[in-house]
């Protein structure tokens, strides 16, 4: 089985290798930006990344943002996004639901929860 | 220059009162007697022949000098008050200048001293991320280390199970083998025990010669008895039974040799079947033996012990795998679970950098008031107080949100409420 690829986008190099060692143990691949308008710049040159995780508060272009704009990238439309941050208003939610985010996960997670949602949301990973 | 007793300025309230009170006083008197001039105006031109409002003026001057003078006269305690009022306005010039150096100096001072406490928060912050890093690359040696473990454990099993799939097919087959061999052992031993009986009834049969020897050695004795007969006849013949005597004699000599054969023979026969008695005697015993003992029974036996004592060594070491394989599983899990942990790194440096935005706040308001002070800019910056609800605004967690309300005691607004951690849409 060919496995799945993931894109982080966070402008924390924590975050990115925190991440990117839980879901390689898990047998995905990943891809990182550390900011929106740069995951945008990989998208629009090709990447087709089977799920995105990014950030909300970055620099460049933050979250909302550059889901709206990945939203539009052809073949993005139905990739599942989740908002990974630490932004907890419900307003902001609501602006990344309305935006195309997919869910909304507060941090820290730890691995085993990210896994479980990821699974939900990746049908066959 | 340091004020011990406190601002000099501040004794100015004591004094406020009689200040007021002379004043007051003066103004009146000076009121007042303008109305009385303003009334007694016709009495005044017919009296001083004052024609002139310049000469009434200077009456009234006049005579408000003279009445302040008396009034001075009568508040004379009370002016003293004035002169130390102004003593001490020149003492609050000289402190307020004071104070305002001293306020510069500490306004001037606040970049440099925010800037330390960014630059240590900023490196501290730094000192986390490279910290967590290096926690980070080894969790993930830990989870390969773990991982290899587990593969080996899995390679180990999988042995272990053929192993003991290939013992228990070897116990079987030499179980089989010693079946085989038992069974083998009884027709052997059957036959043996025929072969045996049969040897017996040959040497019964040999035995049974015996007889048949001593009809020889009866015979060989009657020839001989017939032999001396002939030679006795023969020389009785004389000459004529020479020939006779020597037939005689050898008939006797074979008479004899045939005896002598004959318990040659009796004798062989009689070794020969104690021989066989004796052989027939320890084969027997030996057989009696086997039957008894049966060692392929005790072999088969010991191969089912020893498969036995395999079956539970491995079952033990089996046990120790699993437990092996556990253990790792809830490192694997534990080391999951830490690298979620450690994105608290991420959390608290956003919390600090929002403290290090903060201070750059205030130092930027620091730069406004010093340029105020200094009158370059006639702009009064906006109290302190009024960024604090520019620091609440550019909160992004719920817990940030909570320490702002317990610290200035706003409430929490709706808004402010976390929703929950995981939320899919």
């Amino acid at each position: 089985m060919v496995a799945k690829t993931i894109m982080i986008v966070d402008d924390s190099q924590t975050m990115i290798m925190s991440l990117k060692a839980t879901l390689e143990m898990n047998g995905f691949r990943v891809e990182s930006a550390y900011d929106g308008l740069q995951a945008l710049n990989r998208l629009k040159s090709g990447l087709k990344p089977d799920l995105i995780i990014t950030d909300i508060n970055m620099p460049n272009m933050d979250g909302i943002e550059f889901i709206k704009n990945a939203r539009m990238v052809s073949g993005l439309r139905f990739t599942p996004i989740l908002a990974l941050t630490t932004e907890s208003q419900q307003a902001k939610r609501n602006e990344a639901k309305k935006a195309g985010a997919t869910g909304w996960l507060v941090k820290p997670v730890a691995g085993p929860d990210l896994v479980k949602v990821i699974k939900q949301v990746l049908p066959g990973a | 220059m340091r004020v011990k007793q406190g601002l000099p300025c501040a004794r100015l309230d004591n004094i406020h009162t009689p200040y007021v009170k002379i004043t007051v006083i003066f103004f009146c008197a000076v009121a007042l007697v303008s109305f009385l001039a303003y009334l007694l105006y016709p009495y005044l031109h017919a009296l001083f022949k004052l024609s002139h409002r310049l000469e009434v003026s200077m009456v009234i001057i006049s005579a408000s000098v003279v009445i302040f003078s008396v009034a001075a006269m009568i508040t004379k305690k009370h002016l003293k008050h004035v002169f130390k009022i102004i003593s001490i306005h020149n003492q609050c010039a000289t402190q307020h200048l004071f104070i305002r150096n001293h306020y510069k100096q500490t306004v001037e001072d606040i970049p440099d001293y925010t800037n330390l406490l960014c630059n240590q928060l900023s490196e501290a912050v730094a000192q986390t991320e490279e910290d967590v890093l290096n926690v980070v690359d080894r969790l993930v040696n830990i989870h390969n280390e773990s991982k290899s473990q587990m593969e080996r454990i899995g390679s180990s099993t999988d042995k272990s199970n053929e192993l003991i799939s290939t013992m228990q097919q070897q116990v079987k087959q030499n179980e089989e083998i010693i079946r085989v061999l038992d069974n083998f052992s009884r027709v052997q031993s059957a036959h043996l025990e025929d072969n045996l009986k049969r040897i017996q009834q040959l040497s019964d049969d040999i035995k049974q010669l015996s007889p048949l020897v001593n009809i020889i050695t009866e015979i060989a004795d009657q020839t001989n008895l017939l032999a001396l007969n002939a030679a006795i006849e023969a020389a009785r013949a004389g000459e004529a039974g020479k020939g006779f005597a020597v037939v005689a004699d050898e008939v006797r000599k074979l008479s004899n040799k045939t005896n002598e054969a004959a318990k040659d023979i009796a004798d062989r026969i009689s070794k020969v079947t104690e021989r066989v008695q004796s052989e027939i005697k320890n084969a027997f015993q030996v057989l009696e033996r086997n039957r008894k003992t049966n060692e392929f029974r005790r072999l088969s036996d010991s191969l089912r012990e020893i498969e036995s004592r395999f079956g539970d060594t491995a079952s033990i070491l089996e046990e120790v795998i699993r437990g092996i394989d556990e253990a790792n599983r809830v490192i694997m899990d534990e080391v999951s679970a830490v690298l979620g942990e450690i994105q608290f790194q991420d959390v608290l440096r956003q919390r600090i950098e929002h403290v290090i935005n903060a201070l750059q706040l205030m130092n930027n308001l620091a730069g406004e008031t010093l340029s105020w002070l200094s009158g370059d800019s006639d702009a009064v910056p906006e109290p302190l107080k009024s960024h604090m609800d520019e620091i609440r605004e550019k909160y992004v967690m719920y817990e940030q949100r909570v320490v702002h309300s317990r610290v200035t005691g706003d409430p929490l607004s709706i808004q402010d409420e976390s929703g929950p951690k995981i939320e899919l849409f």
